[in-house]
């Protein structure tokens, strides 16, 4: 059986990124929700989860490309003997979150990230969006 | 007052073992229905080691919302041990000949036998002992506890604490260890396929080589292994992979 490197599959990589933040909003969600929500409701948004469609090693990879894009920034370094692999995905990496952010503008007011760009008011603190 | 909670605060404990001379031969005994078998082994090389860890075949695969694991050592055990065994004492053989006379005499050993010693040779994980090492200066201890031989009366001696002293791991150290984690290929000619894991043990090796200080517990023959490049030379690499891999925490599936 055919096998490959899902390391250099870039499409897939940014689809997984895509993913990941995607999951990673939807649990801020429903954290959020939690304490006051019903059994029922709970079931209900960890249903609303997205759900995974790609073998596990692309969130894998994923995974360690934002926790080194955050250490990278953290400790202010390059990375002068970055790998194909990384140098790669640091690019895919920047440009899924330009899609994500594009997607999901951060209300105005309080900052939290909208489910649409279309929203008319923030889930969080209500405030109002002008649409041009 | 409750004496014997105040006992069991006291620092008593069983004999220390002597250190685990990582020098000698192996000598492992299980029990099969009140019989006793033992056995001698050649000490694992970190090649051998290496061939054993390349061997291991895990893989994942997403269903719904679910990721299943798989890790299928079997193969990979018989065949260490396999290599490993030197002789064994304990079966009836025709005209009493010893064991390791016998043609094919390692494939006739029950496979449930071949696999307790390949457990006992993968005994080492993280210890399950109450307290932990005190850290002075950034560096980081460990403590792992394993198996290793049986004594005179057959019963396997478990090392409780065996200590590992590294450096403070860098960013770079930690950002190889993950990134090696996930190293895969994936089977199946999609994207949904199985990942195969290539195993990120030779990169825990040589992080363990490039940061460990000292060790408590070990020895190699006359060697008290005080000094690093010696611990870098003789350290069991199953050891090495179980004590590096918890100055990082669980990032392998």
């Amino acid at each position: 059986m055919s096998s490959f490197d899902p390391g250099r599959d870039r499409d897939g990589l940014k689809q997984a990124l895509l993913h990941l933040m995607e999951e990673s909003l939807a649990f801020h969600r429903i954290q959020s929700n939690l304490d006051s929500a019903s059994d029922a409701t709970r079931e209900r948004l960890v249903q609303q989860m997205p759900e995974r469609e790609l073998s596990p090693a692309y969130y894998l990879l994923g995974d360690y490309l934002i926790w080194l894009a955050a250490g990278l920034e953290a400790v202010g370094a390059s990375l002068p003997d970055a790998t194909a692999f990384e140098a790669n995905g640091l690019a895919l990496l920047k440009a899924a979150r330009n899609e994500f952010e594009s997607k999901h503008p951060p209300c105005w007011q309080c900052g939290e990230r909208q489910d649409t760009r279309d929203a008319l008011q923030c889930h969080s603190c209500g405030a109002e969006f002008k649409r041009n | 007052m409750d004496t014997h909670k105040l006992l069991r605060t006291l620092p008593i404990n069983d004999p220390p073992l002597p250190l685990l001379d990582l020098a000698s031969e192996r000598h492992i005994a299980i029990r099969d229905r009140a019989v006793l078998y033992r056995f001698l082994l050649k000490p694992v090389t970190g090649d051998r080691w290496l061939t054993y860890f390349q061997s291991i075949e895990s893989s994942s695969e997403t269903r719904g919302r679910e990721q299943f694991n798989t890790i299928d050592a079997g193969s990979a055990l018989l065949s260490l041990v396999e290599d490993l065994l030197i002789s064994a004492w304990g079966y009836k053989t025709p005209g009493d000949q010893t064991v390791s006379s016998l043609e094919g005499w390692k494939q006739k050993i029950p496979m449930g036998h071949r696999m307790a010693i390949g457990t006992v040779l993968t005994s080492a994980a993280p210890s399950t002992e109450d307290g932990e090492v005190v850290c002075l200066g950034g560096d980081r201890s460990v403590e792992i506890e394993s198996l290793w031989n049986a004594d005179d009366k057959g019963n396997m001696e478990r090392y409780p604490r065996l200590v590992h002293k590294f450096k403070e791991p860098s960013f770079d150290h930690e950002r190889k260890y993950r990134r090696d984690s996930g190293r895969s290929k994936v089977i199946g000619g999609s994207r949904t396929g199985k990942t195969v894991w290539m195993g990120s043990q030779p990169t825990l090796i040589k992080i363990y080589d490039e940061l460990i200080q000292g060790v408590e517990g070990y020895c190699y023959g006359d060697d008290d292994l005080s000094a690093p490049g010696h611990i870098v030379q003789y350290m069991d690499a199953h050891h090495k992979v179980i004590a590096t891999r918890q100055l990082f925490g669980q990032a392998e599936v």
